[in-house]
């Protein structure tokens, strides 16, 4: 009976497609955080963590890696 | 997760008591046979407590033996095998769940419970069991995957507003929404945080201004949603009391008004007083025509003219006097005779006759009483004995018929009488009144909120507008500090994913709905027998606001909740509870209690081959009746079936003495087609009292 998440996210990964490629690999980066965001969720319905400090560490990756990536189209 | 087996010990009536799971996915119906009383809804209760523990019990509801008396312990244990497979791994679990508690203490107890994963090499305890189990079978769907004929109905009876958040909380649950809409809620506190560090560290104000702008958006955008969901359920709620207010009106309308009704039976009712003095001058007038000499002559003509040819005889032969003392006297008072002659009294032949009419009426006092008797009946019956005009059968005619109208009409009258009183006495006090002031006001109310949504909807739009603008204004002025760049592409990979799982939710609760709806339509028409170019029920669906609908012919929408039958209704509410546990995704048994109550023939045969096809594992607690014409189905599609058996319904029920008294239920291993000793039962009361009697 436990939850079925694979639905979630296959449609999660279908709509990443519509997300603008702002730098190489960000869209890869964006659907492999949002797995473990997805993964996150679910672990803390069963037993609570602090759910946004984590939700905030994967969105700080993925912003950082967009950083140095524009920084680095900029500089190169 | 498929459940393996199952034992309870102490649980009301189930005591020893051990289910076997079929787990052979061509023959995945397991059968719990026992007849009203015999535990199968005790059973359903406590394969759900040994689960999902105290939470699954109804309030109030003691899972104690019914047998303890006050004062002493109550054990109960339930123990529950069941497999979750993962990843292409089975893995297979030992849960028990005990209570002890003392009976008629007021002091509820709480259940303890140890689960242990079955290795080959032996069983493994594992710890923090309830986190554990949250997992394996969430609380969120017992009500879908566990149920019961009448409560499945609850998706589609009672208030419209119930039945749409009844519908829209099990769609979200097993779809997995909350988690989606707890993770875009988790990403914008996330995007909260990072505009807060990058206000921190700027000094510009412009930036802090729009950063403080955004932050009230935040809070206004989800209080207006909040606002307008509310608003949508006070519209649709009202839309429900408005039409049944308007239904209610125009069958107020249609049994009339008190006042008119009243009025009108004041007038019936003098009528027919007017019709009742009618009748009695009818009856009158037919009763004078009963005593009037025409009525005699009609009735005793032969007669009478018999009797006046004998008296004219007597006549002839002088023995009636053609004089008697009044007509002579009353020919004195006159000045000539009846032949004509003079009676003057001043003449001589005058006052010579005068005095001989004396002499007569002298004469006429001496005769003997038997011819004064002669007499009298001769000049008084003269009219009598003569033959008249017959017009007393068309008067008697003309009178009856008069009467029998005025009675006719009388009758009428009586009845339109006893007709409008019973009218009045259905409508009430200002029923038509009444009906009108409550649907005005019902309109009243929607027109006040059908507007207030219609804002409501417009400032949320233009709120989302002004928030990606700010959003956008925010990152643009954020990026020209050296010490924003960081922030600004946090802030673009935030919104990037929260728009991502935004419109993940957005295809959930719209294509996925979808899908549900289709198998639903699906499921239900198979089950009822629906053709879709022949049938009165064409097709049903889930509303985009979740409500389950149902259409007839061309087009036209059906209460289900009104116009399906009873089966149709409960082939409907499993056709539902079907389609969303398979399009979920989510493995598990559907286990439902007496399914197929107010069911027969096709419609039966088919909601058990619709629900095995659609079900990982069907588990159904059926009575005789019910297995009663699906026993083809259930040979074809039962891997496992048990039959539970009531001990205390012996001698009425029960054939056979079971030889014991204890409130335990029993079990054999008959299954849909055997009985045995301890099973077999009478049919009927009937049979039961023949058996008696022999």
């Amino acid at each position: 009976m436990a939850y079925k998440d694979e639905k979630v996210v296959t449609i999660i990964l279908e709509q990443v497609g519509a997300v603008e490629e702002r730098c190489p690999g960000y869209r890869e980066e964006v659907q492999l955080a949002l797995a473990e965001i997805i993964q996150a969720e679910r672990g803390h319905q069963f037993a609570r963590t602090n759910i946004v400090s984590k939700i905030g560490d994967l969105v700080g990756r993925v912003g950082t890696y967009l950083n140095r990536q524009t920084v680095a189209a900029s500089e190169g | 997760m498929r459940l393996v087996k199952a034992r309870f010990d102490g649980f009301r009536l189930l005591n020893g008591v051990e289910i076997a799971f079929s787990l052979d996915p061509t023959r995945n119906i397991t059968v719990i046979r026992a007849a009203n009383e015999s535990g199968k809804t005790t059973m359903l209760t406590a394969l759900q407590w040994c689960l999902f523990g105290e939470e699954a019990l109804p309030a109030g509801y003691s899972p104690q033996s019914m047998d303890l008396t006050t004062g002493q312990l109550s054990e109960t244990v339930g123990e529950v095998v069941y497999e979750v497979a993962s990843k292409g791994v089975t893995r297979k679990y030992r849960l028990i769940r005990s209570l002890t508690e003392q009976v008629g203490s007021p002091v509820r107890s709480k259940s303890s419970t140890q689960l242990y994963e079955m290795l080959p090499t032996g069983a493994k305890e594992i710890p923090n069991v309830e986190a554990h189990l949250a997992v394996h079978m969430p609380s969120d769907l017992r009500e879908v995957f566990f149920t019961d004929g009448d409560r499945a109905l609850s998706f589609i009876e009672g208030l419209r507003t119930d039945q749409q958040r009844r519908v829209k909380r099990a769609i979200e649950q097993l779809m997995g929404l909350p988690m989606l809409e707890e993770a875009v809620e988790h990403v914008k506190k996330v995007e909260r945080d990072v505009r807060a560090k990058a206000d921190a560290a700027t000094s510009n104000d412009e930036l802090k201004r729009t950063r403080a702008a955004l932050e009230a958006l935040e809070t206004t955008i989800p209080e207006l949603e909040g606002r307008l969901q509310t608003t949508t359920d006070e519209i649709a709620n009202l839309n429900d009391l408005y039409g049944k207010a308007d239904r209610e009106l125009q069958e107020a309308l249609k049994r009339g008004n008190r006042d008119e009704i009243a009025g009108e039976l004041r007038r019936i009712q003098k009528e027919r007083a007017a019709s009742e003095k009618r009748i009695r001058d009818a009856e009158g007038r037919q009763a004078g025509l009963l005593s009037n000499k025409a009525f005699a002559r009609e009735m005793l003509g032969g007669k009478l003219r018999a009797a006046g040819r004998l008296l004219d005889d007597l006549r002839k032969k002088g023995a009636i006097p053609n004089k008697t003392i009044p007509i002579l006297e009353d020919r004195l008072q006159h000045s000539d005779c009846i032949c004509g002659e003079s009676l003057d009294e001043h003449t001589p032949e005058g006052a010579r006759r005068r005095r001989r009419i004396g002499q007569l009426i002298e004469e006429s006092r001496d005769a003997d009483a038997l011819k004064a008797k002669v007499s009298d009946l001769y000049f008084e019956g003269r009219e009598l004995f003569s033959a008249g005009a017959a017009t007393w059968i068309s008067d008697y005619t003309g009178a009856f018929s008069d009467r029998n109208t005025e009675q006719h009409t009388y009758e009428e009258l009586g009845r339109a009488e006893a007709e409008l009183e019973a009218k009045l006495d259905k409508v009430k006090d200002d029923n038509v009144q009444q009906a009108r002031e409550m649907r005005d006001t019902y309109r009243e109310r929607l027109d006040e909120k059908i507007p207030l949504a219609g804002r409501l909807d417009q400032q949320i739009r233009q709120h989302r507008e002004q928030r990606v603008d700010l959003e956008k204004r925010f990152q643009t002025l954020s990026a020209r500090e050296e010490k924003g760049r960081r922030f600004t592409c946090e802030l673009t990979a935030a919104r990037d994913m929260r728009g991502v799982v935004e419109r993940a939710l957005e295809i959930m609760k719209t294509r996925e709905v979808q899908a549900v709806s289709l198998k639903m339509n699906e499921y239900f028409l198979r089950m009822i027998g629906a053709h879709p170019d022949n049938a009165l029920i064409q097709r049903a669906e889930i509303t985009s606001e979740f409500r389950i609908a149902v259409y007839g012919r061309n087009e036209r929408m059906l209460d289900p909740s009104m116009d399906l039958n009873g089966a149709s209704r409960r082939a409907l509410t499993i056709a539902f509870v079907l389609a969303l546990t398979e399009v979920s995704g989510v493995e598990a048994p559907n286990v439902i209690d007496t399914p197929l109550g107010m069911m027969s023939g096709f419609v039966k045969t088919e909601v058990v081959r619709v629900a095995s096809d659609a079900s990982a594992q069907l588990i159904l607690f059926l009575t005789h009746d019910e297995i009663n014409g699906c026993e083809a189905i259930l040979d074809a599609r039962a891997g496992e079936v048990t039959t539970i058996t009531n001990p205390l319904h012996f001698p009425r029920i029960l054939k056979n003495d079971p030889g014991t008294t204890a409130a335990q239920a029993l079990q054999c291993g008959c299954d849909h087609r055997s009985v045995c000793s301890v099973c077999d039962r009478y049919p009927s009361a009937a049979d039961a009292d023949e058996r008696e009697a022999a």
